[in-house]
């Protein structure tokens, strides 16, 4: 009977690797679903922007314009680095995070510590979400403008 | 008292497939976007070869196939003290926060289902 019970036991575990292997693989999942129904969508970037074509894409595609002129400096980065004024720099971008905020699945104080910051918020969001949020990224947070590079490499 | 006898017998089935399907509900959810929750992972996880991603993942795997195990009644005591410890893990990595408090609540069931082992609609008694 126990061979019988452990036979039933691996045949279900096996079915069940299956299930959740053809998950993985189904290419539209629920972060895709929820990411392009999510409220939280509020700005895209332009380069994005070209399946978007709801009247509120349209509108954060103008702020873009207006704010994509802009050069913030480290100096200015780093003046938004409290709770209700936060600023992060990732990859040339800078983007005002501040309403997502209290939205983050992780909680907000793993955000806090890197307000204001550009290197140490890339260490630290790659560092937990690898590339994958990028995208999510551009969507919860405003683009503010380009980050100002100071000096040469 | 005939009813409170099928209530008494009823009652630990109830708990144990409700629970279950929690778990179940949060494994599949993981399972569909580990990236939305790779932040509750902490931080001595992440310094690890596996990625937060896959590491996810895995979790979502073991809730799954616990979770079935659960719901289904084999392994029921075995599952039951597994996913209660786990369970307690992530209650005292959240932290003070509603969230913690709510875990807390669920690991505790968890771990009645364990104490109280296999009840009458269980697989377990088929073997």
């Amino acid at each position: 009977m126990k061979i019988k019970k452990l036979l039933v036991s691996l045949g279900i575990i096996l079915f069940l690797l299956i299930v959740i292997y053809s998950i993985r693989i189904i290419p539209k999942g629920f972060s895709e679903y929820n990411s392009t129904n999510s409220p939280n969508s509020s700005i895209i970037e332009s380069s994005n922007s070209t399946q978007q074509t709801d009247e509120n894409s349209v509108q954060n595609d103008n702020q873009v314009q207006e704010n994509s002129n802009s050069k913030i400096s480290a100096e200015e980065l780093s003046k938004h680095n409290i709770e209700f004024d936060c600023w992060v720099s990732y990859k040339g971008k800078v983007y005002d995070v501040t309403s997502f905020l209290p939205k983050h699945k992780g909680g907000k104080e793993k955000i806090l510590p890197y307000c204001g910051t550009q290197e140490e918020f890339k260490k630290a969001f790659e560092g937990q979400h690898e590339t994958s949020k990028v995208s999510t990224l551009m969507k919860v947070g405003t683009f503010m403008g380009d980050f100002e590079v100071v000096g040469s490499v | 008292m005939e009813k409170m006898r099928i209530a008494k017998e009823l009652s630990p089935a109830i708990l144990r497939v409700a629970i279950s399907i929690v778990f179940l509900y949060f494994g599949f959810v993981q399972i569909y976007d580990p990236s939305s929750w790779t932040g509750y992972i902490p931080n001595f996880l992440t310094s690890l070869y596996i990625s937060a991603s896959n590491l996810v993942i895995l979790n979502g795997t073991m809730e799954i196939i616990l979770g079935t195990f659960l719901i289904l009644g084999i392994y029921t005591r075995f599952s039951a003290l597994i996913l209660s410890i786990h369970l307690f893990l992530i209650t005292f990595s959240l932290g003070s926060s509603p969230t913690a408090f709510r875990d807390f609540g669920l690991s505790f069931a968890t771990l009645s289902i364990f104490l109280n082992g296999k009840d009458q609609y269980c697989l377990d008694n088929k073997f």
